[in-house]
């Protein structure tokens, strides 16, 4: 896998409200539109952080990917507790 | 000619605006009389011109352009994230120095991305707001490297362009009194496992190597190194860097250090003179 493509994706959807919610109103039809694996695919879909963060994309924009989709600075505490999971 | 008449580190942590109650009053206070003391003394050195380095956050810029560094030459806004608890306002760009720096680099091996129009992210807006924003008589240019998002700009390279940007000002023939703002958080692990953690002991080796005037301990650090040592955000020594490279000779002396957690960040405040 090749965390091009991902960190396009992650990118794209916080790149303002617009992507953003077009993503949360659709994510499957979001993601069609990108040669994504299924793998990578169910990772965005899944907000699997930590795997996002192990294939090589941005910790920061995995981040903030997670902060769109998810509600904000008050789920950080959730974020980190994915990214320190045991694996 | 244009004369260089200082220089200063700082942080341009956006949770000092984004979340101002979240860590003691103490600690709140110090970091904000950071700012305010760099607001200070930038009037006092009677600046007119601030060279403001920061990097983007994966935020302006995108996998589809990643310039290793920029300057803005046109006009410039900021900050772009509303959650930064900023107000959206324009920045006053001195424009013939800075398209001048943008010259003498294009003629002496500094091939900069250049920006005629641009939103800017909180690393070179909060800077601005904080310290410089009320005072009409200062204008700005903003300068970015990519010090953020893999492939990530050398330390070697930030240094030199110091140095380059040193030359540029030098060569101009105005009367501007320019100042550099270097900015960024020394430790701080973003969206990393270990975000919230601040080592101590390295934002005070780096500031040790500030003080004694030491930019090649820093710029001998390898970005691993770094990273293992101070987060991602750690990298952000290397907008440091430029600020060095600009200061002939410099040595540095402490403003301020507080190591925030509630604001996942060292917080390192220093200005630096020849």
């Amino acid at each position: 896998m090749s965390h091009f493509t991902t960190e396009r994706v992650l990118w794209e959807v916080t790149s303002g409200p617009g992507p953003m919610q077009a993503y949360m109103a659709d994510p499957e039809g979001f993601l069609a539109r990108h040669p994504l694996s299924d793998a990578e695919r169910s990772m965005i879909l899944n907000k699997d952080v930590k795997g996002l963060a192990a294939m090589g994309n941005s910790e920061m924009l995995v981040m903030l990917f997670w902060l769109a989709v998810s509600g904000g600075f008050a789920t950080l505490g959730e974020y980190l507790g994915r990214m320190n999971a045991p694996a | 000619m244009a004369k260089i008449v200082g220089g200063f580190l700082l942080p341009h942590d956006p949770l000092v605006t984004a979340n101002p109650d979240a860590p003691s009053k103490e600690q709140g206070d110090a970091v904000r009389g950071g700012f305010a003391h760099v607001a200070r003394r930038l009037e006092e050195l009677e600046v007119d011109t601030v060279i403001v380095v920061g990097d983007d956050h994966y935020t302006i810029f995108g996998p589809h352009c990643l310039p290793p560094y920029l300057i803005v030459i046109g006009e410039a806004s900021g900050p772009v994230e509303p959650w930064v608890g900023l107000p959206h306002e324009p920045f006053r760009i001195n424009q013939p120095l800075a398209s001048h720096i943008m010259q003498h680099g294009f003629d002496n091996g500094a091939d900069w991305a250049v920006a005629k129009s641009i939103t800017l992210d909180h690393s070179t807006s909060l800077p601005i707001h904080l310290c410089i924003q009320d005072k009409p008589g200062i204008s700005v240019i903003p300068v970015l490297i990519n010090s953020g998002v893999e492939p990530l700009i050398s330390n070697r390279r930030c240094h030199k362009l110091g140095q380059q940007l040193r030359a540029a000002v030098q060569a101009w023939q105005g009367s501007e009194r320019v100042a550099i703002l270097g900015t960024g958080g020394i430790s701080h692990w973003v969206g990393m496992k270990d975000m919230g953690r601040v080592n101590v002991e390295w934002d005070k080796m780096i500031m040790a190597a500030v003080e004694r005037g030491d930019a090649e301990a820093i710029i001998a650090l390898s970005d691993e190194e770094i990273i293992r040592e101070s987060g991602n955000g750690g990298l952000e020594i290397k907008n440091w860097l430029v600020a060095l490279g600009f200061i002939d000779q410099f040595k540095g002396e402490v403003i301020e250090y507080q190591a925030v957690n509630e604001w996942v960040t060292g917080c390192g405040f220093m200005e630096i003179a020849a």
